[in-house]
């Protein structure tokens, strides 16, 4: 069938990992970076003639910092990091690139992107694709009338694309009312 | 000498035709076989292969797809021209109980006139036989899937009365609109537009052992609680009625005998078994694709060189629009009905029946998708998504097809699957009929709906898109020369040879063609339970 998370970049960490690390929160976005504490780097085939690969820690305070959230599931960033990185093998080191730029010029507020993009219009391809992880819970380009593509699974109800909605709407094939509630809307529809 | 056969009918396919058939049968009386593809597999499997895939919208991506039962999208199954940028795809499934268990369970009746298109605006084909012919057994699908629907609504579009005519009202009550479709409904409708409900198999009463609707909002591709209606069940239905399901098994060979008769069908297994079975009569119910596909391996039922051709579907376009006002979209099923205006009148001598259907599927990840390429991040991404899924309106058109022979499925030459059969080839060209009345659409409708709703614009492309409701491959008819079966699904060919698959239909209408093969399917199984 091919839909399991490929165990070859996804479970085996994450069981190694269970007991280490679960989910982090930290107050003050902060991109320095903290090998001593980081897991190790997923290592590709493009790292040596790109430079450095971005840590397991590091990419989940990228991700924070990225979605604008103050806590993550680390298993998940584990997983998002697998993800990118089997889409595309030059992500690690196209990450921690970013990672080091958006430290240098100070961008602690992603609602300030769009400046920092103007003056790094080559950085974009790498952060949209960390965010479009994180909120759509795939990497890559998912193939609709094929069984062949480069999209890999993260995670499905933790998705952040149904945060905004999740009063209102259901993710799909979970119930939020009983036979006929659709009748009405919700209830915050007047400020909607 | 007396003979002694294996059953006294041999279906060849799993899915809501084939399985209902079988079900008919074995409660008549009858000993059946049916043979499947395919395996069993059970919902919840489908299910978590759906919640732990990146291919949410793929409808083939949570069901199986071996080398010995490839799904339609298996790169190495169809070889479909592409014409104009767009490629011919049905959205075909290998398990026992086919391919509806991914349909979002749209049950329409042909209209009348829809069977009388040569007749009334001159084009294509008649159907064989008449409405009223088929009005009991519309009647017996509709029960044993537990459709609900309007006995109020006039189905072909004009805003007149109840349309078509029905002897016995539907078995299930219509559920409650959703808000959305109300305020479209009031809105788009106070200028002529006619909104239909959508007469369905997705049960709002609990019936036949399955649940309510509770508005999961995944029809497609896979309802998590079996509210919706898909051929397993009666797949399940006629196993305990005591049809013998012989599953993982491909038919690969008709094989003919004395008097043109069909005397045994031969399968192959994925273990390389190769088995032979005799029947009194043989029931092809293997989808449109698979069912000419058989009939084209065993070199039978194709004197009039009909088999294969004259594919048609309802291939699609798509409008998608913000209203000015919150709708909330993705509450209830994924559909609930649209507008009709088009389904039938003079037009369709000109150019294609339209249906206009209305989406409700949660739409946040079209969204977020968009919003994210855009550059969209941070606190606007989240107010962002919020505000345009509120919005979010998407009107699903499908046009009529008329038949044409170099639209056509045929065997590969070249290529071969794990059992050494042929793969297929498609040929399939837009006509202009269709593309007439994709322009009338594009131009006038699309905007009236935009501007009633004070709208913005996401796309009207006009790119055309698959629906999967395969078509004409097998098509029956009154002369032996021209189609494939007479209006019983018989083979012009071969007296014990039938073909149960909408592949039958001669005319496309604009209807989900899937009730009117069940009716035909539950007709000839009461004419074959009279012969054998």
């Amino acid at each position: 069938m091919g839909n399991a998370p490929d165990p070859s970049y996804g479970f085996t960490r994450r069981v190694l990992l269970r007991g280490l690390a679960t989910t982090m929160t930290i107050t003050s976005f902060s991109l320095v970076s903290s090998p001593s504490k980081g897991a190790p780097a997923v290592k590709s085939a493009a790292d040596a003639a790109t430079g450095s690969a971005i840590s397991e820690q590091d990419f989940l305070h990228l991700s924070q910092l990225l979605t604008r959230r103050d806590s993550l599931d680390s298993e998940i960033s584990n997983r998002a990091l697998s993800a990118l990185t089997a889409t595309d093998p030059t992500f690690p080191a196209a990450a921690e690139t970013l990672r080091r730029t958006l430290h240098r010029e100070n961008l602690t507020d992603v609602n300030n992107l769009s400046a920092f993009a103007e003056h790094h219009p080559e950085l974009m391809k790498t952060a949209t694709s960390i965010i479009a992880a994180w909120y759509l819970g795939y990497s890559g380009t998912p193939a609709i009338e094929s069984t062949k593509d480069d999209a890999h699974f993260i995670c499905y109800q933790a998705a952040l694309m149904y945060q905004p909605t999740i009063d209102a709407t259901v993710i799909p094939t979970y119930a939020r009312g009983h036979t006929n509630y659709w009748a009405t809307p919700p209830a915050t529809l007047s400020t909607d | 000498m007396t003979t002694q056969y294996d059953a006294d009918i041999i279906i060849v396919g799993s899915g809501i035709i084939g399985s209902n058939i079988a079900h008919s049968l074995a409660t008549k009386g009858k000993s059946v076989i049916m043979l499947e593809a395919g395996e069993w597999v059970p919902r919840w499997k489908i299910l978590e292969n759906f919640r732990s895939s990146p291919r949410k919208e793929n409808y083939n991506d949570p069901y199986p797809d071996h080398p010995w039962a490839m799904t339609s999208f298996d790169p190495n199954y169809i070889d479909s021209k592409v014409y104009d940028g767009f490629r011919y795809m049905p959205y075909t499934l290998k398990l026992v109980g086919g391919t509806t268990w991914h349909w979002a369970a749209a049950t329409w009746r042909f209209i009348p006139n829809d069977m009388r298109l040569k007749t009334v605006y001159g084009q294509g084909n008649d159907w064989p036989l008449n409405y009223e012919d088929l009005e009991p057994y519309y009647y017996d699908g509709e029960y044993r899937l537990g459709v609900a629907g309007s006995d109020t609504d006039d189905q072909s579009g004009q805003g007149g009365k109840a349309w078509p005519p029905r002897a016995k009202p539907y078995p299930v009550p219509p559920e409650a609109e959703t808000y959305y479709f109300k305020r479209l409904k009031t809105r788009i409708g106070a200028e002529g537009y006619h909104f239909v409900h959508e007469p369905n198999a997705r049960t709002n009463r609990p019936w036949d052992g399955r649940p309510a609707c509770s508005g999961n909002n995944n029809c497609q591709p896979i309802c998590p609680i079996g509210a919706m209606y898909s051929g397993i069940f009666h797949a399940k239905h006629a196993a305990d009625a005591g049809v013998k399901i012989i599953s993982k098994a491909t038919a690969y060979k008709l094989e003919k005998g004395a008097g043109n008769k069909i005397v045994a069908v031969h399968y192959k297994t994925p273990d390389h078994q190769d088995v032979r079975l005799t029947a009194k009569t043989f029931i092809i119910a293997a989808n449109g694709l698979e069912t000419p596909k058989l009939l084209l391996m065993s070199d039978v039922a194709n004197s009039s060189d009909m088999v294969g051709r004259n594919l048609m579907d309802h291939t699609g376009i798509t409008l998608r629009f913000l209203s000015d006002e919150p709708l909330w979209p993705g509450r209830g099923q994924v559909q609930q009905g649209g507008i009709f205006n088009w389904r039938d009148g003079p037009h369709r001598s000109e150019h294609a029946a339209v249906k206009h259907a209305i989406t409700n599927a949660v739409p946040n990840r079209i969204v977020a998708d968009m919003l994210i390429k855009q550059g969209v991040a941070g606190t606007k991404l989240d107010e962002q998504i919020r505000h345009m899924s509120a919005r979010w309106v998407e009107i699903s058109s499908v046009f009529e097809m008329l038949p044409s022979p170099d639209n056509r499925i045929t065997l590969s030459t070249t290529n071969t699957d794990a059992l050494g059969l042929p793969t297929l080839k498609i040929n399939y060209q837009i006509a202009d009929y269709v593309k007439k009345a994709v322009n009338v659409i594009r131009n006038k409708d699309y905007k009236d709906f935009v501007r009633i709703m004070n709208g913005t614009l996401i796309s009207n492309t006009g790119e055309f898109q698959n629906r999967s409701h395969i078509m004409g491959t097998v098509l029956m008819g009154k002369d032996a020369s021209t189609s494939v079966t007479n209006h019983e699904g018989r083979t012009w060919d071969h007296e014990n040879l039938f073909l149960a698959t909408t592949g039958l239909l001669p005319a496309a209408g604009v209807v989900n063609p899937t009730l009117g093969g069940l009716a035909i399917g539950l007709r000839m199984a009461d004419i074959i339970a009279r012969e054998v």
